[in-house]
């Protein structure tokens, strides 16, 4: 009934792109947020609440102010005189009140629900934007050409082929492209000239292969919001390495108190013990791990510590960073993190002795640790969901220099 | 469809319309909502215009509700109408639309308001556009976003530019290819360089006195100049809408009882009908309210009455003049209001219903005006709510000030009254505040 010319009219379709995206900005600049969020990581969805974009304007408090209004649904219909309404009948009660007497209502008007988009948040969405600001340290090139792997890719195009490997969409540009300069641009009349094939192409792939090693302390001082936030660590860096390798990166998972053991998967981010803390048997299981597994000329090796720093003594710190730094030899990435969760009610204290000593207070672990000068080294301390996000900028960053954090 | 549009015409005149000429477009739902939902074709691209569109959209595929048509005052007048509506209802719009256009005609709010409106859109929106592309989207929108604030708190008495011409514009690499006549008139820009003069206070004209003396640049004062024009454009539709559409509503339903509907016509129409004019539980529907006023008008005064009405009456003085204790008993008004928790009846009074009623039509929006240039001394700039016993919003004030101390660069200050206090809100760029004064409100 209306012009077809109409159809190409996209302004609200623009201005709408518009507004989606200003609520998009608003939504990534809360991804961050996100990303030590449990639920993302096990694979579930949440639902944020996004504040509603609007224009504000002086407006009169409609909660607050006496409003005037028709009270009957069919005006025709004439009420009864008993039915009139007088001055002080109860028509109804108040959604959204909150004062009560003695209360002084000032806010009255900050008591506005203001219309809030739910946005469904997954665990793609935090990815993008979160792994958009990461690299790989790019440190130790491996000697990626050494070891090759043959390959077929369908990367040539050709003018002959076997009709299962037909590129329909370049026989029709082709097709489209020869009839256009016999000027008559349309398709049709397909010859044998316009077939385009898809062509094998011999390529040596060079191989490389990744591994990540994780090393937990499970001593007793590692209470449940340790392990919750070393869980959530350790899912970003693989799911970072497969981003970026394009594939599943090799595991293995130690775990240490006064002696190291390998476990499974499902003990690693579970499992605690009391007793006490030797770091240095930790990194030597992982050191024999790495020896026998995961050789150096074929592995891209990352490693990551994560204990809350309370080793037996300063001896074995040292022991610990000797051992690191060997490590370190054949690894492109060793993370430390040192795990210290804000006990809210010690939150305050923490603070004040923080500011009286001038500085974030590292373990004495974690300040033997920062004296090795490999820059393919990087601790950080985790203190809180928060800091999930700054951890992995911080060891997946391009760097030539060891940064201070 | 089944009648024609000068059948509609023809009897819009006969029973005594005098619109503009029209032009009808028959328009899919994705036209008509970005059209209404920037209020102007053409108009100039905003956030805001792409949320009311997606919003009508969604109810519109949801079935929660439509827009029959869009109609603007301007000479020739243009109107959108839905193209999956039937024949009866383009005809009930058609002639709903008409009544409007003869109502922008003739009625006194709308003298001197800019009848050119759809060309004039065009031409500032392309100009924001170019704006856009020198100094970024990002750039102009949080502009755009600041002087929008006070879109409506403009006044047409309160700031007159001094028109000069405007200097001849740098030649853009194509223009000898592609020569544009342009209207004469928009070539003439306000000369921002004179208008150095301070305006007397208190000004009503908020937006005006920014663009006066705010440290703007010009690119910002013809964006602020353009935004202003929008919101004289406004001003008198939003003073009238009970009786224009009131007006309107009588109109499309008497030229419809003179075309021949089949019985399945009179349902639909009526059912339609009854959903625009029907009443609102709670609250005042214009299109109910102006036709119920009209109504009583021609049996009390005969139809000659009406088209004095039309010609006179702002929404104010529609419901100070006409509004009868018949009518507000029969109507069911009331005014009803918070009293702790509860929601009770707080006036019975006809008289101080009907007043009340004219008052907040009288001013739909808070009054506000500039009281000082200088208020704290740093050179801050004091509002004043003029308070006519409804309350702020005092959450969205805050968000307002933060906007306008953007422009103003300095902090912004407005006074007003809050529970019987004087109150000053502040915004310095970096936070909000109140505080109470002293004095007690006079």
């Amino acid at each position: 009934m209306s012009d077809p010319v109409w159809d190409l009219f996209r302004r609200g379709q623009i201005d709408m792109e518009r507004h989606h995206r200003l609520v998009r900005e608003a939504v990534q600049k809360r991804l961050a947020d996100l990303v030590g969020h449990h639920d993302i990581t096990q694979g579930g969805r949440i639902v944020i609440p996004v504040r509603e974009l609007r224009e504000y304007r002086f407006q009169f408090d409609s909660e607050e102010s006496e409003q005037t209004g028709t009270i009957h649904r069919d005006p025709r219909e004439p009420l009864m005189a008993r039915e009139r309404p007088r001055k002080g009948d109860l028509l109804g009660y108040r959604r959204r009140y909150r004062g009560g007497p003695g209360q002084g209502s000032g806010d009255a008007g900050d008591d506005h629900e203001e219309g809030v988009y739910e946005v469904a948040i997954g665990v793609e969405d935090v990815e993008a934007a979160l792994f958009a600001g990461l690299e790989l340290p790019n440190l130790h090139r491996r000697a990626l050409g050494d070891v090759t792997t043959t390959d077929y890719l369908m990367k040539d195009i050709r003018r002959r082929g076997a009709m299962s490997n037909l590129d329909k969409r370049r026989t029709a540009l082709e097709n489209i492209r020869r009839n256009a300069a016999a000027g008559q641009p349309h398709f049709g009349g397909l010859v044998d000239d316009d077939l385009r094939f898809r062509t094998p192409e011999v390529v040596h792939l060079p191989q490389h292969r990744v591994a990540v090693v994780f090393v937990r302390d499970r001593s007793g001082s590692m209470n449940d919001e340790k392990k919750r936030l070393t869980r959530v660590l350790a899912f970003w860096i693989r799911r970072f390495l497969q981003h970026k390798y394009g594939q599943v990166a090799e595991t293995a998972f130690v775990l240490f108190d006064y002696a190291a053991e390998e476990v499974g998967e499902e003990h690693f981010f579970h499992r605690s013990e009391g007793g006490g803390t030797r770091v240095s048997t930790g990194l030597e299981l992982a050191q024999r791990i790495i020896r026998s597994r995961f050789p150096a000329e074929i592995y891209n090796l990352y490693m990551f510590l994560f204990s809350d720093g309370d080793n037996w003594s300063d001896e074995d710190n040292r022991l610990s960073r000797r051992i690191a730094e060997q490590i370190l030899a054949d690894c492109n990435l060793l993370g430390y993190a040192e795990m210290d969760p804000r006990d809210p009610q010690q939150l305050v204290q923490l603070q004040q002795a923080a500011r009286k000593a001038g500085e974030d207070r590292w373990s004495s672990l974690g300040h033997v640790l920062q004296e090795i000068s490999s820059p393919a080294f990087s601790a950080v301390r985790v203190r809180g969901q928060e800091d999930v996000t700054t951890a992995l900028q911080t060891w997946f960053s391009r760097r030539d220099q060891k940064e201070a954090m | 469809m089944r009648w024609s549009e000068e059948q509609i015409w023809e009897t819009a005149r006969l029973l005594g319309l005098d619109p503009y000429p029209t032009e009808f477009h028959v328009v899919p739902a994705h036209v008509l909502y970005a059209v209404a939902a920037s209020g102007i074709p053409g108009h100039y691209s905003h956030w805001s215009q792409g949320k009311n569109y997606w919003q009508h959209m969604l109810r519109h595929q949801h079935h929660m509700g439509r827009i029959y048509e869009m109609v603007l005052n301007a000479n020739p007048s243009m109107a959108f109408l839905l193209d999956t509506n039937s024949d009866v209802i383009t005809c009930m719009v058609m002639a709903h639309v008409l009544a409007h256009v003869d109502f922008f005609r003739h009625n006194r709010a709308f003298t001197g308001s800019e009848r050119r409106m759809p060309e004039m859109a065009v031409l500032r929106a392309e100009r924001i556009r170019h704006y856009e592309e020198r100094y970024g989207v990002d750039v102009v929108e949080t502009f755009l976003d600041a002087v929008r604030t006070v879109e409506l708190h403009v006044d047409a008495a309160g700031y007159h530019p001094d028109l000069t011409e405007d200097p001849t514009p740098d030649p853009a690499p194509y223009d000898d290819l592609l020569a544009v006549e342009r209207p004469a008139p928009e070539r003439r820009r306000p000369d921002y360089t004179e208008r150095r003069r301070k305006a007397g206070l208190p000004c009503a004209d908020v937006l005006g006195f920014l663009i006066a003396e705010a440290p703007l640049d010009d690119w910002q004062r013809d964006v602020a100049d353009i935004v202003r024009e929008d919101g004289l454009y406004y001003q008198p539709y939003v003073r009238t809408k009970v009786v224009n559409e009131g007006w309107a509503s009588f109109w499309h339903s008497e030229i419809l009882r003179r075309l021949d509907l089949t019985d399945g016509e009179w349902t639909e129409y009526a059912r339609v009908n009854a959903g625009v004019v029907g009443a609102h539980p709670g609250a005042i529907n214009p299109y109910w309210l102006g036709l119920q006023i009209l109504r009583d008008v021609e049996r009390r005064f005969g139809r000659e009455r009406l088209f004095e009405v039309r010609r006179l009456e702002t929404d104010a003085t529609l419901v100070r003049n006409y509004l009868t204790r018949n009518l507000v008993e029969e109507l069911h008004l009331i005014r009803y209001g918070p009293v702790e928790d509860k929601v009770v009846v707080t006036e019975d009074k006809w008289e101080t219903i009907r007043d009340a009623i004219a008052n907040e039509f009288a001013a739909k929006l808070p009054e506000i005006v500039v009281a000082d240039r200088d208020h704290d001394g740093q050179g801050g700039l004091l509002l004043e709510h003029r308070h006519d016993g409804r309350p702020l919003l005092l959450r969205d004030v805050e968000k307002v000030l933060e906007q306008l101390q953007r422009i103003w660069r300095r902090p912004v200050h407005l006074r007003t009254v809050h529970d019987e206090e004087l109150v000053i809100l502040s915004h310095d760029g970096k936070e909000a505040q109140r505080r109470s004064v002293a004095v007690k409100a006079g």
